[in-house]
Parts: structure tokens; C-alpha cells; sequence
């Protein structure tokens, strides 16, 4: 007879045989053939259904002799944290998808490892037919970002913009009216935003009149307005010691230091811009369109204006993502030109209006910006107001590593924010430090 | 009961009153406001969490948390159930969490008996290079996680354990923190113990079952524990592991879902951990009692 302990242990060992060498515990997901485009996305759920309606819009087109005819786009959505752990290890797999939407920082790096397909060509190709530059019918800070320079000053296109966005500035009606100001008319220029600042600040009631973020992102608004330029044209020299960046620091200090008009929103501990908005603890605030819906939803009454102008015009920052196609191994020229196409239609007037209207966002197609009209008209104005600031955006410095700036610049202008009575430094003396670090570090 | 007795238990009635009033009652009050304390602090992200998971859409960080007034109607402006009902039906939260449990069950239980062996032979076998071995095992230790990531990643796409659940498991088995916590137990347990074993005639593998493995319980429970939890929270392995929309997706995974460029979706990522949690709780209150009696056993001779 065979013992109990023998039949446990071949079942085990026949178990774990199955389990390291069969196949059927993989997920089964069919393979894709040559005629198929994969991409990859990471949208929000609404954001997914539409961009999802669309891709079925295009594999249902049957206009003869379209570009991309006999290609079928399939999707598969990645969550937006990780992403690029996934993109970088799919591509040490060598099965990146052909489309991946990444975001804007990430193309330096990408487009540096020779990852990414250069759409320069077929865009140039496109621009002679239609005699127009294709480039020219996307928002410029959102285009920009797909567009590298090789060493020897060569210019590369990676991809077009999918999604854009930059902050405006949010004020908060009621406490605009509790403070005596007309919440039809915020400040248009730097100065009236600190005169308003002054006035809406209650420490009684807890009250300041801004709450401002410290981030190197969130405070390009500042430097941009004041004309501050953060690289040479070369991309090897960091600037930042100019008197139009001090200047723009400088006013930010004040804004804590100097004026007692910010409530600390930037300090570790401190109430965020988002949460003291919502909670009536700053009147004024910088922020981008992602957070209108949330404001809405919590019920609070506010309003969107354009950021205040500096000596140079009112500019913002940019953010959002865009489309890149990735290289891959036996690509056909047809299959590259239907990812094109593909992305081309993603970004058309039309389907950029629909987007635009239908979740309330940014159009990134400077065609669809007129075609755009929201029902509610409180929503429209503010959806308006940041497209038009878009169009003033100015693109973050593209280096390899845009993190590492943040990483060396963020801690510098808290201390200038500190200031050098309370252990932190002077403005120039901040940005000096930054400098020399970005150019040592990050630019080397 | 006479008159006598009765005012004898009366006054015996007051003294104690009495001392407890002086000498146990402050003490008591202290205690159990650290107490209570020590429960607020381990217990708030917890209640964050539970309340959050019931807040409307978009209101997370807005800090209110009474209704205005006790009615349905006072409670609906802040609290609401849709963010559960929603991850049943909308997010794929059973496929996600059956897989979990799949690839958390598995590891733990596979890490812990591989463990178990390894330690028993670190600790009561001899052979060539045995200290030189647990040392350079140790030593692994000392590199940070992540290093691990890229090889591990290449190693296991080259066996084409893509997207399986083979992928998910394999890779995470050998635990040599494991083996240093059983090596470390196991060398406690008095080897008079597996002699008397063998002079009885039990082979190798009836000494490790019978004699070993029950001895070792509280630690192989706790190492099982500390496995379970670390594969259920595993994020970074399972998601580059798996292909988009894969259907073996696990729930850290499927929870990153919820979370976008500009912040999260908290209120439904909270209501989706309440789910999550319940496992690990289960999984602790029944081990609870291995500990106890893990840790009593042997304490008392009877």
C-alpha cells in the first residue's frame, strides 16, 4: 500500500511541475498582427470612453484610399502611476505598444534612448500638401514638447500633444464680495493682484489672500510673466540668475515675506492650495483645469481668470501628455504612416471640439478652439479662459532628467522663501546655488 | 446576618472604596488616556479611510465631517454609498481581487515552506560552506529592492512567463529574509529533540514535519503573514509584469487606476480599500491565536 506522505508528496511535486512549466495559468490574451496598432493610454474613466469612441469611430471609417485604411487600433488603458516603469520595461521586453501616451517630461529621455519613431518626415510630407504647417495647428507650448534638437541643433518631431493644460488663476467669489471687491473683476496685472491680496487677507478670520504652491512648476507662471528664460538656447547653460528671474522670485518672497498675503500653502505642514481653496483659507489661488470639477462639485463659488501679467504679458506653465509612437522591429512604412494618421485624427478640429465640449478640456488643435461652446455658460467662460491662456503658455525646459531640476530648485526657493533672517537665503543667493547645481548636475 | 457584620462589610465596603479612589483609579485614568491615545493615532487613518469611502465625489479633503443637521437629507450633502455600489459594478474589483488572493496565497504559502527548509538547513544540517553561504544570502539583503527589478524582469519575459501567474509568483519565492528568520528560530529548538527523533526511527522528512514544523508554528505563521501582505500590496512587480488590461490584474494595480496626473479619485480608491483590507484583517484575527498559543506554549510546565 502507498503511504499517505508519498501520495501528498507526488501531488505537490506534479502541482508544482504544472504550475512552472504549463500554460494555463497565463491571462490568454490573443497576439496582434501586423495590420493592428496597439496603444496604449491612461486616461481617466470618462476621458477612456471617449477616447475610446473615437478609436471605434476610426476603425469604422471606410473612406477609400485613407491613409491607415486596413489598420485596426486596439486599446489597452495602463494606470497613469508607474507608467513609466511600464514603458521602460516594456521596451527592455522589446513589445512596447505603437502608441503610448506619455507624459510631457518623460520625451526627452525617450526620444535621448533612441526609443521613440521621428515623424518629422511624414509631418513635413503632410505640410507640403496642404501647403500649411502642420505644427502650426497645435497649441504652441503643447507641441513644442514633442520637439528635440540633436547635437548637432537638428530638429526631431516625437509625437503630438493628446491632452494640454496650465494654470489660470482661481479666486473665490464670496470672500472677493466679504473683502469689498467686484468678483466680476480680477486682477489683471501683478500689481493689482497684490493690492487685492491685501485687501482680501483677514487673519482674524483666517483668511489670506493667496496660497501659492513652491514647485519649480508653479512657479513658472511667475517667471514667465517676467520674462525669465530657465535654459540658453543650446540647452546647456541654466539661466535662472537673470534680473527678470529674481525679480520674479523676488516678488514671490514678498508675497509671504514682505506683504503677510500668503498663508503658507508652500511650507511642509501647511494647509495645500487645493485644500485652503476648498475650505475658504485662501482667496486666490493658482491652478490648472483638472481641479474645476472638484471646486464645483464641493460647492464652492469661484471664478477663473487669466494669470496676472508681469512686465512681459500674462504666460503660464504647460502640462498635459502626449502621443508618441515607439520603434519597433519590422515596422512598415504604411504602419508608421497609419499611426500618423491615427494621431492626426485624434488631434483634428473635429474630433478636438467634441473632446473639448464633451469633458469640458482644453482642445489641444488651435482649430478647434472656435467650435467649442458649452452649454452652461459659467463653464464656458471658464473652459475659454484657459484656452486662451494656453495660448500664451510658455514649454517647461526639455532636459533629460526635468524631475532632477525640480529636485535641486525646489529646496532653494523655499529658503529664499524662508528668507536669510530665518536660517534661509537671499533670492540671489538662492538662485546663484541653483544655477550652479542644475548646470553641474542636471546639464553636464 | 447580624447588625455586627453587616457595619464590619460596610467598613470593609469604604476602605476599599477608598483605595481604589487613591491608589488605583489615577494610575487607571492615566492609562487608559494613553491608551485611548495610542488608539486614536493607530486608529485615524483607518476611520480617514472608512469615512472617506462614504464622502461624496471630490470632497476627500474637504474638512467636514458632521452633517449640518441629523436628517437624511443633512447627511446626503456629505456622505453617500454610490462610491461602493460604483466599484462592484464599474471597476473590476472582484476579478481583481480574486487574483490577489491567487498570487498572495500562493507566494506566501510557497515563500514560506521554502523558507521553512532553507532555515532548517542553515540551522541544524551540516554540510561545505554553510556559514559562507548564509552570509553571502545575507548579504543579498543589503541591495535595495528595486535593483532587482530589471533583471528579474528580463529573467522571467526570457522563460516567457509574460502576463502569468507564473510571472506574478515565481520570481518572489526565494525569501532570504525568510530563511534568516526561520535559521534564527529553528536554532532555538534543542537538537536532543531530533536525536530522540531519530533513535525512534523517524526518517528526515517525518523529523521535519512532526518534530520541526510544529515547534516552529508561531514563527512560520508570522513569516506566512508578512509574505501574504507584502505580494497583496505588491504594486511595481504586478504591474510591469502583466500587460495592460491583462485579466490577471492584481488590486494594487487596478487600485492605481483610480489615480490620475492631477490627484486622485480618493473617495472611490477608499471605498475599494475597504474592500481590500477585509482579507488582511480576517487573516490577522486568525492568526492572532497561532501567536498566542505560539507564544504560551512551553512558557508553563503542567
Amino acid at each position: 500500500m502507498i503511504k499517505s506522505s508519498t501520495i501528498v508528496s507526488y501531488a505537490i511535486g506534479a502541482f508544482l511541475f504544472i504550475f512552472l512549466f504549463g500554460t494555463v495559468f497565463c491571462s490568454g490574451s490573443g497576439g496582434l498582427g501586423r495590420n493592428d496598432i496597439l496603444v496604449w493610454h491612461s486616461y481617466g474613466p470618462d476621458e477612456a470612453k471617449f477616447f475610446e469612441s473615437i478609436v471605434d469611430e476610426w476603425n469604422a471609417r471606410t473612406e477609400e484610399n485613407r491613409v491607415g485604411a486596413g489598420f485596426r487600433v486596439h486599446v489597452a488603458q495602463i494606470p497613469w502611476m508607474g507608467q513609466e516603469s511600464k514603458y521602460r520595461t516594456s521596451l527592455i521586453a522589446g513589445s512596447p505598444p505603437d502608441i503610448g501616451r506619455v507624459d510631457t517630461p518623460f520625451i526627452p529621455e525617450l526620444s535621448y534612448n533612441g526609443v521613440l519613431e521621428d515623424i518629422k518626415p511624414i509631418m513635413d510630407a503632410e505640410s507640403k500638401a496642404l501647403s500649411a504647417e502642420v505644427r502650426l495647428d497645435y497649441v504652441p507650448a503643447a507641441m513644442e514638447s514633442n520637439v528635440i534638437k540633436d547635437k548637432s541643433g537638428v530638429e526631431h518631431v516625437y509625437g503630438f500633444p493628446d491632452q494640454t493644460n496650465g494654470a489660470c488663476l482661481f479666486f473665490n467669489k464670496d470672500l472677493f464680495r466679504q473683502a469689498g471687491l467686484d468678483p466680476e473683476k480680477p486682477p489683471k496685472t501683478w500689481e493689482e493682484f497684490l493690492e487685492y491680496a491685501k485687501k482680501l487677507t483677514n487673519k482674524e478670520r483666517d483668511v489670506f489672500g493667496f496660497g501659492m504652491d513652491n514647485s519649480l512648476w508653479w512657479t513658472f507662471p511667475f517667471f514667465n510673466t517676467y520674462g525669465a528664460k530657465f535654459l540658453s538656447d543650446d540647452g546647456t547653460k541654466c539661466l535662472l540668475n537673470s534680473p527678470e528671474a529674481q525679480a520674479a522670485l523676488q516678488f514671490k518672497v514678498d508675497l509671504f515675506q514682505k506683504h503677510k498675503v500668503e498663508g503658507g500653502a508652500w511650507a511642509s505642514g501647511g494647509q495645500n492650495t487645493e485644500t485652503g481653496f476648498m475650505n475658504g483659507r485662501y482667496a486666490m489661488i493658482l491652478m490648472g483645469p483638472w481641479n474645476v470639477s472638484r471646486f464645483r462639485s464641493a460647492k464652492i463659488n469661484f471664478g477663473v481668470a487669466l494669470v496676472p501679467a508681469g512686465p512681459k504679458g500674462t504666460s503660464t506653465n504647460v502640462g498635459g501628455t502626449n502621443m508618441v509612437i515607439f520603434k519597433k522591429p519590422g515596422r512598415t512604412p504604411e504602419q508608421l504612416k497609419a499611426c500618423y494618421a491615427f494621431l492626426r485624427y485624434l488631434t483634428s478640429p473635429d474630433v478636438q471640439a467634441r473632446f473639448g465640449t464633451k469633458l469640458e478640456q482644453i482642445p489641444v488643435n488651435l482649430k478647434a478652439y472656435d467650435r467649442i461652446k458649452l452649454d452652461d455658460p459659467e463653464k464656458d467662460k471658464i473652459l475659454k479662459t484657459f484656452m486662451e491662456q494656453m495660448k500664451t503658455a510658455q514649454p517647461r525646459p526639455k532636459v533629460l532628467k526635468y524631475s532632477q531640476l525640480e529636485t535641486i530648485i525646489n529646496p532653494e526657493m523655499e529658503s529664499a522663501i524662508v528668507g536669510p533672517e530665518k536660517g534661509g537665503k537671499t533670492v540671489e543667493q538662492a538662485l546663484k546655488n541653483a544655477m550652479e547645481r542644475i548646470d553641474n548636475e542636471a546639464l553636464k | 446576618m447580624t447588625n455586627n457584620a453587616v457595619e464590619v462589610q460596610k467598613t470593609h465596603m469604604r476602605k476599599e472604596k477608598k483605595k481604589i479612589n487613591y491608589s488605583q483609579l489615577i494610575p487607571r485614568i492615566i492609562l487608559y488616556c494613553l491608551l485611548t491615545f495610542g488608539a486614536v493615532v493607530v486608529l485615524f487613518p483607518l476611520i480617514w479611510m472608512i469615512l472617506t469611502a462614504f464622502k461624496l465625489p471630490g470632497t476627500a479633503f474637504k474638512l467636514s465631517f458632521i452633517p449640518d443637521s441629523p436628517t437624511g437629507s443633512g447627511l446626503a450633502r456629505l456622505y453617500t454609498l454610490a462610491n461602493f455600489s460604483k466599484v462592484l459594478s464599474e471597476f473590476n474589483f472582484m476579478k481583481y481581487f480574486v487574483n490577489s488572493l491567487i498570487v498572495a496565497t500562493m507566494a506566501a504559502v510557497f515563500a514560506t515552506a521554502f523558507s521553512c527548509m532553507a532555515g532548517y538547513a542553515f540551522a541544524k544540517k551540516e554540510f561545505a560552506y554553510k556559514e559562507f553561504l548564509f552570509y553571502l544570502l545575507l548579504g543579498t539583503m543589503m541591495i535595495p529592492g528595486m535593483m532587482y527589478l530589471v533583471p528579474q524582469f528580463v529573467i522571467t519575459i526570457k522563460l516567457g512567463w509574460f502576463d502569468t501567474y507564473q510571472g506574478m509568483i515565481v520570481p518572489h519565492l526565494a525569501n532570504v529574509f525568510g530563511v534568516f528568520m526561520m535559521r534564527q528560530f529553528m536554532r532555538s529548538i534543542p537538537d536532543s529533540l531530533i536525536e530522540a527523533a531519530k533513535l525512534d526511527g523517524a526518517s528526515e522528512w517525518q523529523t521535519f514535519t512532526i518534530i520541526i514544523i510544529p515547534l516552529a508554528m508561531p514563527i512560520i505563521v508570522t513569516l506566512f503573514l508578512l509574505t501574504f501582505l507584502f505580494h497583496w500590496s505588491n504594486f511595481i512587480w504586478q504591474l510591469v509584469i502583466t500587460k495592460p488590461g491583462s485579466a490577471l490584474l492584481t488590486l494594487p494595480v487596478g487600485l492605481a487606476y483610480f489615480s490620475g496626473p492631477h490627484g486622485s479619485e480618493w473617495e472611490m480608491m477608499m471605498a475599494a480599500s475597504c474592500f481590500s483590507i477585509v482579507p488582511i484583517a480576517i487573516l490577522f484575527l486568525v492568526a492572532q491565536n497561532f501567536f498566542i498559543e505560539g507564544m504560551t506554549k512551553g512558557a508553563v510546565k503542567e
